[in-house]
């Protein structure tokens, strides 16, 4: 299990990456292509190049039309900065171009996207909508310790968030005499509180976990979740009585997880409007007159009339 | 724009789809922790509370170690003692309430030191909506901090940590300003709308007793107060900040302003202003490592921060973001580290720095330039611009090289066959000249035109011949047959000959030649004539040459010729004898005709000299013409021709008269027969008849005339040429050039259909002459001009010409040259006189 947990790590919004192979290119499991466009230039790097930008709830990806071995992958997650400037493109001009500041394993990257089609501000609406969509479900896939998770007695529920199970009396094991606390357990996330204070928190979704087992330690057999090492690396302990329930809460989780690796909810949700058809359904066929003018003047002259008059 | 970027040290996102604003931020060791950490405090507008405490670089989780939801937006954060101990707690303004919390770490998790606690230790409720707050030790009041909020219809209220104390309505209030407190002198600074900063003291606040009551607070109704002092600025505030040096005397009151920055004493003057050429969003002054001045750091909205040493600029460096507040952290040990909070939530903790960025970009790729490939296409073009704007020459450049010459092969002797007249039967003499055309290039010319063009009395039995693949085939031959009519006594043996041709550059071009045609053609051998009219003497310095062998191709012999005597006759029937004397060195030419003297002694001048040419010598043959020049005969040719134009031109007015009285008769008798009443026609007709007699007769003696003025002018041409001829002769000075003045004075070219006369024209000719070079007297250079008219008589022009050769003959020189000499030296001689 530790295995499978490791390499289906999370890449996709952290990271800024250059020319990956097309394994990589693809859809994630819960990645959704949101928006794409033709005729966008890399206007920094790759300025006079023709290509595609692909903007998916996770990234946005651009390769070249010519050589699609040149492409980018610019996570969301590394995003510093989108803001619209003029740039000066090889192909249009002086022109108002997307600058997408990014900032991975502290180096800094800017990138400089021009829609080649003139007038069409669609580039800069797709991706700084669904980067402001980003910004703000950022619980559904970060660890979050002390945070306003609770009002109320009750978690605060994210919008795609459904609370499976509930668990009271599970004690967190991160100091000697231990804190009672609740269990949450959804289908995005796992969060433990104390009972007594409930800044004393912690939310860990599934797509952070890097393992989940059961182990034995000095309060006895306990429920251990590590995090991943970008999430902090944390080893959480936590003890439930009597055992037979901690194996119940563990397969539970176990079975989430299973259901939530398969198709993640990464919680950007978005809605397509006015998404132009492509060009061939729009089209339509001419089609041969098949109607046949027959010609039947028997006495249709208007000039008859009057002569017989 | 910086050279230089603030270093990003540690970075957190405070909350997405959050708004903070100037006051949301603060500093401070917020939950008394004995290591004394710095905290950075941010509440947004959207009522949520973190502190966040950057230990180390980057930021990770655990940084944060607070987020906490309350029920109001947050307006305002402090941090002061402001409960009774001395621990410092946290001031947080909503809107309708002042809360104050102790934050503390979590007892229960003391070991591991990981969560916190936030607990409300007091709150008040605010009657009126809030602005801003600050926190200070009203009173001067030792180690305990007091609140005063600032509403937003300008209420000061002021709580004394857990009781309300009092509440005050600033005066003439507008809009809220910044608020501060100046503890040195208990004063509180805000600005108004009215652009001015103002000064309140807490005691004359505290001490104004009218507004006691609470129901006042709430009606409004409160005193006036009376402003410390205030001070124009002329700006609108953003923000107010006091600093306090190492002695509490010095405090200064920073004012930033939309535009500027101000520093104010503490009683309100200015101790200095900074003009900003950019808009400062925000603003934070710290101590100086100089003495008496004070650092400051201010950003703007161009994401660059700068740092004032008072009003010089020490250092600049950009920004990632605008920031809306700024701050100065200690982390640790290591002291100041800049804290900028944007309205969006975005916290960075950054210092000024200068280490580079060793990954940067890769520069776009450039094709290299070849310099040497650019220079020789450079060249290339400039060469076809070049030829393009070069001017096209329409005309081909005109060789002096003909494509061909012509050779006129020697005549030698007459046709045995004449070309016969077309009635009388009668055989002209007649020569054949062979033409041979030598391609001087190898080139070849398609057609070739050769055309001859002979004077009366010579005629050609073909004027032109057409002669095809010049050049290519072997030489080109062609024959003309020339023959005499005998019409009148020939002038000139030669006879002009020219080819028309195109050239391969289809353009037209000619080659001229002339034939020389033998004397047999003029004239033949006859019986010499011991008597005659006309007479002229030549004398050489050689002895007498046997004639016979001169003219030894005109068979001389034959019709009793002999060495010193031998004549001829010309096909029209002139005998011309010619005699040498035994003794001397003299020969004479003797003939009826005048005129017909000419070809002879040409011709007779032209063998003497090429016969002495032949055998050399020491001396040079010179002819000369001892005169007397035969004027006599010359004005009689004249005169008869001159008679002829007047009768012509009398013909012609007559025909004209006639011409017109014929047309008037016509009209008559027109309207006289288109008259409906008839009338007799009065003879009428008897006069058209014979007005068309004369007109006929007229005609008639007109063209007999104009004949007649054609010989005239032949015999005239030929005379005129004698007479060139004896005077070349005669006069010893006249060279070749002079001779040539004269023939284009004198000329031999006659011709009666010009409108203007010969007579008029060679007069005019010589009057200028011997107005000019010839004129003897400054009175003879005053002779106007003769105008082209013809004449009435030809007694001028004769004098004239007498007077010509005379001068000419008494060593005259036929100059242009010599009379601008002459004109300069008479003019000097004049000046001179003058003088």
């Amino acid at each position: 299990m530790d295995s499978a947990l490791e390499t289906d790590r999370l890449w996709e919004d952290r990271d800024v990456r250059f020319d990956v192979p097309l394994s990589q290119m693809k859809m994630r499991p819960g990645e959704r292509l949101i928006d794409h466009l033709d005729s966008i230039e890399d206007t920094k790097g790759n300025n006079g190049e023709r290509g595609r930008l692909m903007v998916t709830n996770l990234r946005i990806i651009w390769h070249s039309k010519t050589l699609p071995r040149i492409n980018l992958s610019v996570g969301f997650n590394s995003v510093i900065n989108i803001s619209t400037r003029s740039a000066e493109s090889k192909l249009r001009g002086s022109t108002e171009a997307l600058y997408i500041l990014t900032r991975c394993n502290n180096t800094r990257f800017e990138f400089i996207f021009t829609n080649l089609v003139p007038d069409t501000p669609r580039l800069f609406t797709s991706v700084l909508a669904v980067q402001r969509a980003y910004e703000t479900t950022k619980m559904y896939r970060d660890l979050k310790l002390r945070g306003a998770l609770i009002s109320n007695k009750t978690l605060r529920l994210l919008p795609l968030e459904e609370v499976y199970d509930k668990v009271n009396g599970v004690w967190n094991l991160s100091s000697d005499q231990g804190n009672l606390g609740t269990f949450y357990i959804t289908n995005v996330r796992l969060v433990w509180h104390a009972e007594i204070n409930e800044t004393f928190n912690v939310s860990i979704p599934y797509i952070q976990m890097r393992a989940v087992k059961i182990r034995d330690s000095k309060f006895g057999t306990a429920l251990v979740i590590e995090s991943l090492k970008n999430a902090g690396g944390y080893v959480l302990g936590f003890r439930i009585d009597p055992v037979e329930k901690l194996n119940e809460v563990m397969k539970e989780i176990h079975s989430l997880y299973r259901v939530y690796s398969a198709n993640p909810i990464f919680g950007v949700q978005y809605q397509v409007e006015d998404r132009l058809e492509p060009l061939d359904q729009v089209t339509v066929q001419y089609e041969e007159d098949d109607i046949e003018i027959t010609d039947d003047n028997a006495s249709s002259d208007a000039f008859v009339v009057s002569v017989d008059y | 724009m910086s050279l230089f970027k603030s270093r990003e040290w540690w970075y957190t996102h405070a909350g997405a789809e959050e708004e903070y604003d100037t006051c949301n931020l603060c500093v401070g060791n917020v939950d008394n922790s004995p290591d004394k950490l710095e905290k950075i405090v941010v509440g947004s507008l959207q009522g949520i509370l973190r502190i966040y405490c950057p230990r180390t670089k980057g930021g990770n989780h655990e940084d944060m170690l607070l987020e906490y939801q309350t029920d109001s937006p947050i307006l305002g954060l402090d941090i002061g003692r402001l409960v009774g101990d001395s621990g410092l707690y946290l001031a947080i303004l909503h809107p309708r309430k002042v809360t104050v919390c102790s934050v503390s770490v979590d007892t229960t998790t003391k070991d591991t030191g990981t969560f916190y606690n936030i607990s409300q230790i007091y709150s008040h409720k605010l009657e009126r909506t809030a602005c801003n707050m600050c926190l200070g030790s009203f009173g001067s009041i030792k180690n305990k901090d007091f609140i005063c909020v600032q509403s937003m219809d300008g209420m000061m209220s002021f709580y004394e940590q857990d009781s309300f104390a009092f509440a005050r309505f600033l005066p003439q209030f507008l809009i809220p300003g910044p608020l501060c407190y100046v503890p040195s002198t208990d004063t509180f600074i805000t600005s108004s709308s009215s652009n001015f900063v103002e000064a309140y003291r807490y005691q004359t606040l505290a001490v104004s007793t009218e507004s006691e009551s609470k129901d006042q607070i709430k009606t409004g109704a409160g005193k006036r107060l009376r402003v410390d002092w205030k001070t124009n600025i002329g700006d609108n505030v953003v923000d107010i900040k006091i600093f306090s040096g190492a002695d509490d005397n010095a405090t200064t009151i920073f004012v930033l302003g939309e535009h500027n920055l101000f520093a104010l004493r503490e009683n309100g003057v200015i101790r200095f202003m900074k003009k900003f050429d950019f808009n400062p969003s925000c603003f934070y002054p710290y101590g100086s490592l100089v003495e008496g001045t004070v650092n400051m750091l201010v950003a703007n909205h161009s994401r660059t921060c700068y740092v004032w040493q008072d009003t010089t600029l020490a250092w600049s460096s950009s920004f990632q973001h605008v920031p809306v507040n700024i701050r100065i952290l200690t982390v640790g040990s290591l002291k100041g580290h800049i804290v900028t909070l944007d309205e969006t939530g975005k916290i960075y903790v950054s210092y000024l720095g200068t280490d580079p960025s060793l990954q940067t970009a890769a520069p776009v790729e450039r094709r290299e330039i070849n310099y040497d490939e650019k220079d020789q296409e450079m060249a290339k073009l400039q060469q076809v611009i070049r030829e393009c704007t070069k001017p096209i020459e329409h005309a081909p450049k005109i060789t002096d090289q003909p494509d061909f010459s012509i050779f006129v092969e020697p005549v030698n002797g007459l046709d045995v066959v004449g070309v016969k007249h077309e009635e009388s039967d009668t055989e002209y003499p007649t020569v054949t000249v062979k033409i041979n055309l030598r391609c001087s290039s190898k080139i070849s010319l398609d057609k070739v035109t050769l055309t001859v063009a002979p004077e009366v009395p010579f005629y050609a039995t073909q004027r032109s011949v057409v002669l095809t693949n010049v050049g290519s085939g072997p030489t080109s031959l062609a024959t003309f047959s020339l023959y005499n009519t005998g019409q009148r006594v020939a002038s000139d043996l030669t006879v002009p000959l020219v080819a028309h041709y195109t050239n391969n550059h289809s353009s037209p071009r000619s080659v001229h030649n002339s034939i020389h045609l033998p004397l047999q053609l003029v004239c033949s051998a006859a019986c010499p004539e011991k008597s005659a009219a006309h007479k002229i003497t030549i004398e050489t310095n050689k002895p007498a040459m046997n004639l016979l062998e001169l003219f030894s191709e005109m068979n001389c012999e034959s019709e009793g010729g002999q060495n010193g005597c031998v004549a001829f006759k010309t096909v029209s029937g002139e005998v011309i004898t010619l005699l040498a004397a035994k003794n001397s060195q003299k020969y004479r030419i003797q003939s009826n005709s005048f005129i017909a003297l000419y070809i002879i002694i040409q011709q007779f001048l032209m063998k003497l000299r090429r016969h002495f040419e032949k055998i050399g010598g020491t001396q040079p043959l010179s002819v000369t013409f001892p005169g007397p020049v035969p004027l006599q005969e010359y004005f009689d040719i004249i005169d008869s021709r001159f008679e002829l134009r007047l009768r012509q031109r009398s013909y012609r007015e007559m025909l004209s008269q006639r011409a017109q009285q014929f047309r008037a008769i016509q009209r008559r008798l027109l309207t006289r027969f288109k008259d409906k009443t008839p009338s007799p026609l009065q003879n009428m007709d008897t006069l058209l008849e014979g007005t068309y007699q004369q007109i006929l007769a007229l005609a008639d003696a007109d063209l007999q005339t104009t004949k007649a003025l054609e010989e005239a002018d032949h015999a005239l041409s030929t005379a005129t040429k004698l007479m060139l001829l004896l005077v070349k002769l005669w006069c010893p000075n006249l060279d070749d050039k002079q001779a040539t003045v004269l023939q284009s004075c004198l000329t031999p070219d006659v011709n009666s259909s010009d409108d203007v006369g010969w007579e008029e024209m060679v007069d005019a000719s010589i009057t200028m002459l011997l107005r000019t070079c010839l004129a003897k007297t400054t009175k003879e250079q005053s002779v106007g001009a003769a105008s082209l008219k013809l004449p009435s008589d030809t007694t001028k022009l004769k004098k004239h010409i007498a007077l010509l050769l005379e001068r000419l003959n008494k060593g005259g020189t036929l100059s242009l040259n010599t009379y601008a000499d002459k004109v300069s030296h008479r003019n000097k001689d004049q000046i001179e006189s003058g003088s």
